[in-house]
């Protein structure tokens, strides 16, 4: 990579690094708000180590998988018909738009008071975040589907679910995956934020009582493991889209 | 003269019995109820065994609705299709191969997969499918890229993809529909010359729906010249000109009278059909 280049992509979390190390040295900030990063990284590097993390990142890592397969099976198959009907698009898309711009916090006493606060209700929430831009998503997808690419499966023979598995579905593909990647995200914003209002295991716990015990040297390095747990999903998910493309580029 | 040539001979069979039989076919567009455009009004069409025929008219006229409901890809609101003795009410693959306007190849798959998918569909085994269409891109000098997804084609080859999908099922009825419509004009010369040569040595029977005044009377054996909308039948031209036709053939004193018939008729439909929107 060019020196030019390299100045792009790392210049941002530079600058951000950069700022925290002088606000901290600098003494402008209460250190116990503010940890400095020397700090911070050493403590991240004993969390990794002493083997009492790990437990939580799973749970985090299961939870939020098993929100996202959940939200995938239930948004693709309500999505597909939704799609591919008009009539049901009409009276049903609009819902789901209103229902995705609310804040669907507001729903997570019900979820706790249903479920318990164990795995359980984390799960049917990250789904509940999920759903949502996964069937759009998927709506979206099959309504969008060139209408000459189902005429020319059909005028080879294709009919009901053969034309959707060799038409629709490989078409719509691409936009369903815009989703899919959305709906992971949420999915992990959702399931972290229950493990922080009400959990007793997971990143979201372990954020909320470092928080609380005020341990704000802990706090920090869960905070970047966190953000680095993020990342990783998002980069699987881009993986994961880029190589069911392929043959689009 | 040239009437011997058995290619000629091929393309003009006497056979009485119509390929194809359209009678009082009706179309139309909108809710029913409310208010609908009629595309095609009570229109009636024998095509012959092995012959090119063209629709041609002003754009919006219904030329392709015809087309689509001879295909089976819409139901008429009245009238009937036949081919053969069989009435058609939906796609008929094996008889009947379309080729649409923008190619309507599957992005995701190569241009040989393309192809394949044609008798994918009608369960051909597997390693017949590959020969058979490597075969027919061959027929239309595509064989190096085979392997290359429709964005990494010219518009002219995947033109040319969609013509070897279309014939890779050996049906005997092609349904055009503006195949050169989304091409330039000088890949549309090339390759309408080229389509002739492959069609003239397959004696398929074929409709062929284009606005184009040259490339009607270049391939045709008749072409039907329509109104504006709804579609009807203005007149019926043969065209007496020998094949193989030549490029050349475009400049003679025939071809030349055929066409400038022709722009006459469609001149004042075409008016007419700019005031329909």
């Amino acid at each position: 990579m060019n020196p030019t280049r390299l100045a792009i992509y790392l210049g941002v979390p530079l600058v951000v690094l950069g700022a925290w190390f002088v606000l901290a040295a600098s003494g402008t900030v209460n250190p116990f708000l503010l940890p400095a990063p020397a700090e911070v990284l050493a403590d991240l590097g004993s969390v990794l180590t002493d083997g009492e993390t790990y437990p939580h990142l799973w749970t985090t890592a299961s939870q939020v998988l098993a929100a996202f397969l959940l939200a995938a099976a239930i948004g693709i198959g309500i999505g597909l018909p939704l799609g591919w009907y008009r009539t049901l698009r009409r009276a049903y898309e609009p819902v789901l738009g209103t229902i995705y711009a609310v804040p669907l916090i507001v729903l997570y006493p019900v979820i706790a008071l249903s479920f318990g606060i164990g795995s359980t209700s984390k799960i049917v929430f990250g789904a509940l975040y999920a759903f949502f831009p996964i069937v759009l998503g998927t709506v979206s997808a099959v309504s969008l589907v060139d209408q000459n690419l189902v005429s020319a499966g059909r005028s080879m023979g294709a009919r009901g679910l053969t034309l959707f598995r060799a038409v629709v579905l490989p078409a719509a593909g691409p936009r369903i995956m815009a989703g899919l990647r959305l709906g992971v995200i949420l999915a992990t914003l959702a399931v972290v934020g229950g493990q922080y209002i009400a959990g007793t295991s997971g990143l979201g716990y372990l954020l909320a009582t470092a928080g609380q015990s005020f341990q704000t040297v802990q706090m920090f390095a869960y905070i970047l493991l966190t953000l680095a747990f993020a990342a990783l999903v998002n980069g699987l998910m881009a993986a994961l889209d880029h190589y069911s493309n392929r043959s689009y580029r | 003269m040239l009437s011997q040539d058995p290619s000629t001979q091929a393309r003009r069979p006497e056979d009485p019995e119509p390929r194809i039989h359209v009678e009082g076919l009706d179309v139309a567009y909108g809710d029913p109820g409310g208010s609908r455009v009629h595309a095609v009004v009570d229109f009636s069409l024998d095509v012959r065994r092995g012959e090119f025929l063209t629709l041609i008219g002003p754009s919006g006229c219904g030329k392709t609705s015809i087309l689509r409901a001879v295909g089976g890809l819409i139901t008429p609101d009245g009238g009937k299709v036949q081919i053969g003795t069989t009435t058609v009410t939906g796609p008929v693959p094996d008889e009947m191969a379309y080729v649409f306007q923008d190619f309507a190849l599957f992005p995701w798959r190569t241009a040989l997969a393309n192809v394949e998918v044609a008798l994918e569909l009608k369960k051909v085994p597997k390693s017949e499918r590959r020969e058979r269409s490597l075969e027919a891109l061959a027929t239309v000098g595509l064989t190096d890229a085979a392997d290359r997804h429709p964005h990494e084609l010219s518009g002219g080859m995947k033109q040319r993809v969609a013509v070897a999908r279309a014939l890779v099922s050996n049906c005997d009825v092609l349904l055009l529909d503006e195949p050169f419509g989304a091409l330039d004009e000088q890949t549309r010369l090339v390759l309408g010359t080229e389509l002739l040569r492959v069609l003239e040595s397959l004696g398929k029977t074929i409709i062929f729906v284009t606005h184009n005044l040259q490339e009607a009377v270049y391939l045709s054996d008749r072409v039907v010249a329509m109104s504006a909308r709804p579609a009807r039948i203005k007149e019926i031209i043969e065209v007496d000109i020998p094949r193989p036709r030549l490029p050349e053939v475009m400049v003679s004193p025939a071809f030349t009278d055929i066409q400038h018939h022709l722009f006459s008729l469609l001149y004042e439909e075409s008016a007419l059909a700019m005031n329909q929107r």
